[in-house]
């Protein structure tokens, strides 16, 4: 990128943009002739439309009008004079350039002016506004997130329509120059919280931006935990409730994640249904999918520990069946559960990075061979493959805790295997440190449960009715720094 | 420079930590709910007098043998309650895990826990005893069905027994002394202490009250009081919920001994800044060394508490110069 400024000399500023783009195929450079002065429309073809460029000219060129004495006269006269669809900032710089063409526009570089007309010509080919795959929802909105940054920030401002939502706009990545946008409501995010990740945003080098997810180890520091301080959404009605609790939300041109700063754990059981459903309901929800982290993470360390060292913990019918299925197999029990742990991890990358209907064939393949012809062979006990299964299960209702639960299931079992329910205890109180240790700018990754906070009872584990979040909506407000700890 | 942690959760951690050796005990209490009620009441006025010069001595310009006395009690401490709890879950599960696993199991967690600093272990500790609580409630469900109240034993002179039963209440623990050297100010720290000690007392009691509602005269007798009434106790089916409740205790000792490793690492790098003082750690760890080997469990405790009455005793010396 350069930031040097036009010349106003079209031998010489054209060169350059040629040079700049080392004459690619796609750079579309016309010169002509307007009011008897010498310009040349520069664009990229496919980012902008030749049929609009040539609507715009035709119009500009068909009009009337006495030969312009200079370019300075006509530039003045497009930018100001005209009724041209024209950007309202003329273009100075190269960069300017260079970013004003990448986005789509038409640049007019006129001859004896030092500034350019870029003119809206866009036209860019990207996915329709469509229903997120991966984020279900009963009701509520099906818009989600496309790739293009400009629609996904017009998607919040038609769900946030008041003065307080502010979008500020960043650059990053060295190679690819990718446009992020901070938006935030200036009444509710805390001010030192913006400042900090917009500072924080303008010190990332970082070489090529390509999703948002490449930010978090930019925005997040602190020591090593399992968990993440950034929450990802594909919905825009998501990211507008975020806004509306005083959170950031960042958008990367070309990603259709945004992601939401900061995070909290108790988020990772929350769903827009629960504020459309009866909030005992939604309460209840919270607790099945606690209840299913904890499942996802501990029962096959548990279930190890116990067969392994407490057998008698066991109910004696289910001790039999377990003592039955274990003599009968070659692995230790440890080793084995480890083994179908690692197998399913296997199994469902292989469907995920497949093309879907060899990926179904996968999941047939893997449940035909794994899970029966294993069994019937006798390498693999039942009581083994239906606690990783139902561990599986577990997972899928809390889909953003995937990564932390898939490392610490493996650690819990490895764990209960060496040191059995003391293993589980020690690993435990590890994951426990690890999720309290974890915090955003002075904000717990555990709050508002840990310290307890009143959001905690209001919408934390349980959630109220509308009647009382309405009185005192939850704002971030609440978790900011000094209140509890900072080391 | 010490994290800055608000009294409220300064308190909750210690008081947390405080519970470990209280729901682990590993030897009879010897005395009955009538007498710990009493002795609890007696000593945490006591207690609370013999404290006073604990924020003083502790300060950063306070006398060096008053840190010194309490780090080797933090040390000694941390020996304690690795061996209490080894003995604890060995008597309890009885499983024939192996001294080198349960010790690499447990200090690994324990020093994943003071690398996370007081912060981590702070909020750590709040849900540690949001999971105490809710043992409690289970514990108390499950045993609800065999808790009577005329096993209560009622001594009609017990001041004999008092007197045999005060010392035990009074032994100095390194957690009592915690507060003081963490609250910013003496007066906050002597807060702290008051709310810590009567947290201690009042549960110390209630778990005596309610091991002998259900064990009856046999409470005073018990290896594992708090445990047997845990085996004894069950909710329908579920007739092994001591594991639960053995695994939450285990996390209250982890935390403990996170806390006062955490403590006396702090302690170390202000009694011995430079590498040329570190030289002093080699016969320290070797006089505990000795001790470890040496030495009952009871034993240690006793040093502990010697060493804790000690850096208390230390702390009215006059304070250092400061040097122009």
């Amino acid at each position: 990128m350069s930031l040097k400024k036009l010349t106003g000399s079209l031998q010489k500023d054209l060169p350059v943009l040629k040079q700049m783009f080392g004459d690619s195929m796609d750079l579309y450079a016309k010169n002509l002739r307007i009011r008897g002065v010498e310009c040349a429309a520069c664009m990229f073809d496919g980012l902008s439309s030749t049929e609009k460029l040539w609507v715009i000219l035709l119009d500009l060129l068909s009009r009337d009008g006495p030969p312009m004495p200079d370019g300075r006269a006509l530039t003045d006269y497009i930018l100001h004079a005209s009724d041209l669809p024209v950007e309202a900032t003329p273009v100075e710089t190269f960069d300017d350039l260079v970013t004003r063409m990448t986005a789509g526009m038409t640049v007019l570089l006129v001859d004896g002016s030092p500034v350019a007309v870029a003119l809206s010509s866009q036209l860019l080919a990207y996915r329709s506004v469509s229903e997120p795959s991966g984020e279900g929802n009963i009701r509520g909105s099906r818009e989600g997130f496309c790739d293009l940054l400009r629609v996904n920030i017009s998607l919040l401002r038609r769900l946030i329509r008041t003065p307080d939502l502010v979008i500020e706009m960043h650059t990053a990545g060295d190679l690819t120059g990718t446009e992020v946008a901070l938006c935030y409501n200036r009444r509710l995010a805390p001010p030192e919280l913006v400042e900090k990740v917009r500072q924080r945003l303008q010190n990332t080098k970082i070489p090529l931006l390509l999703d948002s997810s490449y930010l978090a180890p930019f925005l997040q520091r602190g020591p090593f935990s399992f968990f993440q301080q950034a929450g990802y959404t594909e919905r825009s009605a998501a990211a507008c409730a975020k806004i509306c609790e005083g959170k950031l939300v960042l958008l990367v041109n070309g990603s259709p994640f945004a992601m939401i700063l900061p995070h909290f754990f108790i988020e990772n059981f929350q769903s827009l249904d629960d504020y459309a459903t009866k909030a005992y309901f939604a309460s209840l929800l919270r607790a099945l999918k606690f209840l299913a982290f904890l499942l996802a993470v501990m029962l096959p360390g548990v279930y190890v520990a116990i067969a392994q060292f407490s057998p008698e913990l066991f109910p004696p019918q289910l001790l039999y069946k377990v003592a039955a299925a274990e003599r009968a197999t070659p692995l230790p029990l440890f080793l084995e559960m480890i083994f179908v742990l690692i197998l399913l991890e296997i199994v469902r990358e292989a469907g995920l990075r497949l093309p879907k209907p060899i990926g179904h064939t996968v999941s047939l393949v893997s449940a035909l061979i794994v899970g029966d012809a294993a069994i019937n062979a006798g390498i693999l006990s039942t009581p083994v493959v239906i606690v990783a299964a139902f561990t599986s299960i577990s997972m899928f209702v809390i889909p953003a805790l995937y990564e932390p639960a898939t490392a610490l299931r493996l650690l819990f079992t490895l764990a209960g295997g060496v040191a059995g329910l003391l293993g589980v205890a020690c690993m435990f109180a590890v994951m426990a440190v690890s999720a309290c240790n974890t915090d955003f700018l002075g904000m717990p990754y555990t709050a508002p449960l840990v310290p307890a906070r009143p959001g905690m009872l209001r919408d934390g584990m349980f959630r109220f009715s509308w009647r009382v979040l309405a009185r005192r909506p939850y704002t971030i407000r609440e978790e900011v720094p000094p209140h509890e700890t900072e080391d | 420079m010490k994290p800055k942690i608000s009294l409220r959760q300064q308190g909750l951690v210690v008081f947390t930590a405080l519970l470990a050796p209280l729901l682990l005990q590993t030897r009879p209490t010897g005395a009955g709910a009538q007498v710990t009620v009493l002795a609890c009441a007696a000593a945490v006025p006591l207690l609370w007098v013999l404290l006073l010069p604990a924020g003083r001595g502790l300060a950063p310009d306070g006398p060096v043998l008053c840190r010194g006395a309490f780090a080797a009690a933090l040390a000694v401490s941390v020996a304690c309650q690795l061996y209490q709890a080894q003995r604890f879950y060995s008597d309890t599960t009885e499983t024939d895990l192996s001294l080198f696993w349960y010790t690499a199991v447990v200090v690994a967690a324990m020093l994943y826990g003071v690398h996370a600093g007081l912060g981590g272990i702070t909020r750590t500790a709040n849900v540690f005893l949001w999971a105490c609580g809710g043992g409690a409630v289970l514990l108390l469900l499950s045993v609800v069905g065999q808790l009577r109240v005329s096993s209560l034993q009622v001594v009609a002179s017990p001041q004999t027994q008092l007197w045999q039963a005060l010392p035990a209440r009074l032994l100095l623990v390194p957690e009592f002394l915690l507060p003081a050297w963490l609250a910013p100010t003496p007066r906050q720290g002597r807060k702290v202490t008051a709310a810590v000690l009567a947290g201690w007392a009042v549960v110390t009691a209630a778990l005596a009250v309610l091991g002998e509602a259900v064990l009856g005269a046999g409470y005073a007798d018990q290896s594992h009081p708090v445990y047997t009434v845990a085996r004894l106790g069950g909710v329908s089916v579920f007739r092994r919920l001591d594991a639960v409740h053995v695994s939450i205790w285990m996390l209250l000792a982890l935390l403990r001994l996170m806390l006062s490793t955490w403590a006396l690492l702090r302690l170390l790098q202000g009694l011995l800044p430079t590498a040329r003082s570190r030289w002093l750690l080699v016969p320290g760890g070797a006089a505990l060394a000795v001790l470890l080997g040496t030495c009952t469990a009871q034993q240690m405790e006793w040093v502990c508490g010697g060493l804790l009455a000690a850096a208390l005793a230390a702390a009215l010396l006059p304070k250092r110069r400061k040097t122009p």
